[in-house]
């Protein structure tokens, strides 16, 4: 089965659809709860630093950053909530979904490309609509939230808990929970920052984000399959 | 026939002798005549509670005080006659010589001022006769420099001084590590009640001032529970401060929560036990009963690893060893990151510049 088009036209202008409302959305409620959740779990995690103390006073204090941070936390959960709906009940979401998920190619694309940059490859692997470092970065996020979900209710509610787990157990939890919060922010800003901004071909700035939308040329650049599969389509 | 009227009658008329030598004397002569009647030991007066005190002064006691140079009238100064029998002279007022800048010589210091301001000296000020004045800790003619061994608020000795009025209280310390360790093992490091609770400036522990009000028992038990010349003599783990300092407990309290676990809350105040005796609230048995306090429904769960873990430390166990793992994980892919992203880059602006002096030779 081929992947269907967007629900709405594709081209227009020299401009491509790439990510529907439904996406755009679901990127603006990560990125705001990821943002909160953040800035409160790195204050409270470095506390004993003046940086941290001081945000954590902005914050209101532990007890108000901890609120904000749970606030936050049901944000990012009703989030992923709405990705697997979306996913497993819309067509495009499935589609989208078939899309993402990590093939045997990814690794050669992976080894690929560092041929290429090393230049012993004379061209770069062809991307599809998710490149190799999109995928392993979407799936890194997704397995890290499915450990930080669990972790952070244990914390949460830190009683209940500890009517079945040992102490031991919740203080494991405790280093889990930072533990992965930080490499999850060391990974997603970073891959953002390059991906998003600093690589050449979109600096300052991939506007995707916001509008949804690529430019055709880009689109070649970029993602030459998907570019193949849209010329295709419309030749059809 | 009642002796006790001729025995002061002798008195009066002895000291009467004594005064008129007294008026061309020395700076030694009253002592002289005021022993008179206070060197007899059994010199004896009942006061208005009907209880019997002893007027008796041993000039030995004197001489081996602080005061030794002093004579009974530089803090006597408001006995002018003898027998003062009617003429009961008032308490003496330490304050006298004792503040910054007096001229008698006597120790430069603010502490009447501090003690001004403590519990003790605001309730003497308002007039509870149960408040402890200058001569109640520090003794009257056998007043000691803090130094001495011998004084009533040395080291050794402040425990009782403070008891006499504590009695609760005092028993509770001399049974628990501190006492022990000060009253019977005599080990000099080990804390007296003016360790925490301050000398001259004691507070109520409501006071936001007083060293031992909640937001301050932390850094009040830390001076020497932080610092490994003192309690690493005794193989005490230094650690607990800064183990304390990173948890949730520690967090909140550094930031001005009232309800949250300081040290006392756990280990307990004056009774303070090491775990391993089995009357401690922090011993392993006690451990759900003492978190129960404030978490509903703690069971021995919660005493199913440390309290005081450092996740540093390689005794910590799989709480060590996953926090080494997330470390050299986040690094190695920051790395690898930072990595594949150089190469990236650099490949790009290659790229790019070779495609820009094509155009130049077009």
């Amino acid at each position: 089965m081929k992947p269907k088009a967007l629900p709405s036209s594709r081209r227009k202008n020299g401009l491509v659809k790439r990510w529907t409302r439904a996406q755009l959305f679901q990127h603006w409620l990560v990125l705001l709860s990821l943002i909160l959740l953040g800035l409160t779990g790195l204050a409270l995690k470095y506390h004993a630093h003046a940086w941290a103390a001081w945000l954590l006073q902005r914050m209101g204090g532990p007890a108000m950053s901890g609120t904000l941070h749970r606030t936050a936390a049901v944000v990012l959960i009703g989030t992923v909530v709405f990705h697997l709906a979306h996913a497993a009940l819309t067509e495009y979401g499935h589609q989208e979904f078939r899309r993402i998920r990590l093939r045997a190619q990814d690794f050669r694309d992976f080894l690929h490309m560092l041929k290429f940059n090393l230049g012993s490859a004379p061209e770069p692997p062809k991307t599809a609509k998710y490149s190799y470092q999109e995928k392993f970065h979407y799936w890194a996020v997704a397995l890290i939230v499915l450990l930080m979900i669990p972790s952070g209710f244990v914390l949460w509610f830190e009683n209940e808990a500890m009517q079945f787990l040992p102490k031991w157990i919740y203080d494991l939890t405790l280093i889990l929970h930072g533990g992965a919060g930080i490499f999850f922010f060391a990974v997603v800003v970073l891959s953002h920052l390059y991906s998003v901004h600093l690589d050449p071909r979109v600096f300052p700035m991939d506007w995707m984000w916001l509008t949804g939308t690529i430019s055709e040329d880009q689109l070649r650049a970029r993602h030459p399959l998907e570019f193949e599969e849209l010329e295709e389509r419309s030749g059809s | 026939m009642n002796p006790r009227p001729i025995k002061l009658a002798l008195v009066a008329l002895a000291a009467g002798l004594a005064g008129g030598w007294a008026a061309s004397g020395s700076a030694q002569a009253p002592l002289q005549t005021c022993t008179i009647c206070h060197a007899k030991p059994d010199l004896e007066v009942v006061d208005a509670n009907g209880r019997v005190r002893s007027l008796y002064v041993d000039e030995k006691v004197l001489k081996t005080s602080v005061h030794a140079r002093k004579s009974c009238k530089d803090c006597h100064f408001d006995v002018k006659e003898i027998p003062h029998r009617d003429r009961k002279p008032a308490k003496v007022q330490c304050t006298h010589c004792h503040y910054q800048g007096n001229p008698e010589g006597a120790p430069q210091s603010d502490a009447y001022l501090e003690y001004a301001e403590s519990i003790h000296g605001q309730e003497a000020a308002r007039g509870n006769p149960q408040a402890p004045l200058c001569q109640d800790c520090h003794g009257t003619h056998d007043i000691r420099h803090a130094r001495d061994p011998e004084a009533r608020v040395s080291r050794m000795n402040v425990a009782e001084t403070c008891g006499r009025c504590h009695l609760k209280i005092y028993g509770e310390y001399a049974g628990s590590i501190h006492g022990m360790a000060l009253l019977k093992k005599r080990l000099p490091d080990a804390p007296a009640c003016t360790d925490c609770h301050g000398e001259h400036a004691i507070r109520k522990k409501e006071d936001p001032n007083s060293k031992v009000y909640v937001s301050n028992i932390a850094e009040t038990c830390s001076r020497c529970h932080g610092n490994e010349n003192i309690v690493g003599k005794y193989g005490i783990e230094t650690e607990q401060v800064a183990t304390y300092a990173d948890s949730f407990h520690g967090i909140a309290e550094k930031f001005g929560a009232k309800t949250v676990a300081n040290c006392a809350s756990c280990h307990g105040v004056h009774d303070i036990l090491p775990a391993d005796d089995p009357r401690s609230s922090v011993a392993l048995h006690n451990i759900p009963k003492t978190c129960g306090k404030c978490h509903p429904g703690a069971n021995k769960n919660f005493a199913k690893g440390k309290i005081h873990v450092n996740p540093d430390k390689a005794e910590a166990g799989i709480i060590f060893w996953v926090k080494l793992a997330f470390t050299v994980l986040t690094a190695g892919t920051m790395a690898a990151l930072i990595g594949h992203i150089l190469l990236d880059l650099r490949k790009k602006l290659k790229v790019r510049l070779a495609t820009k002096n094509e155009g130049r030779h077009d």
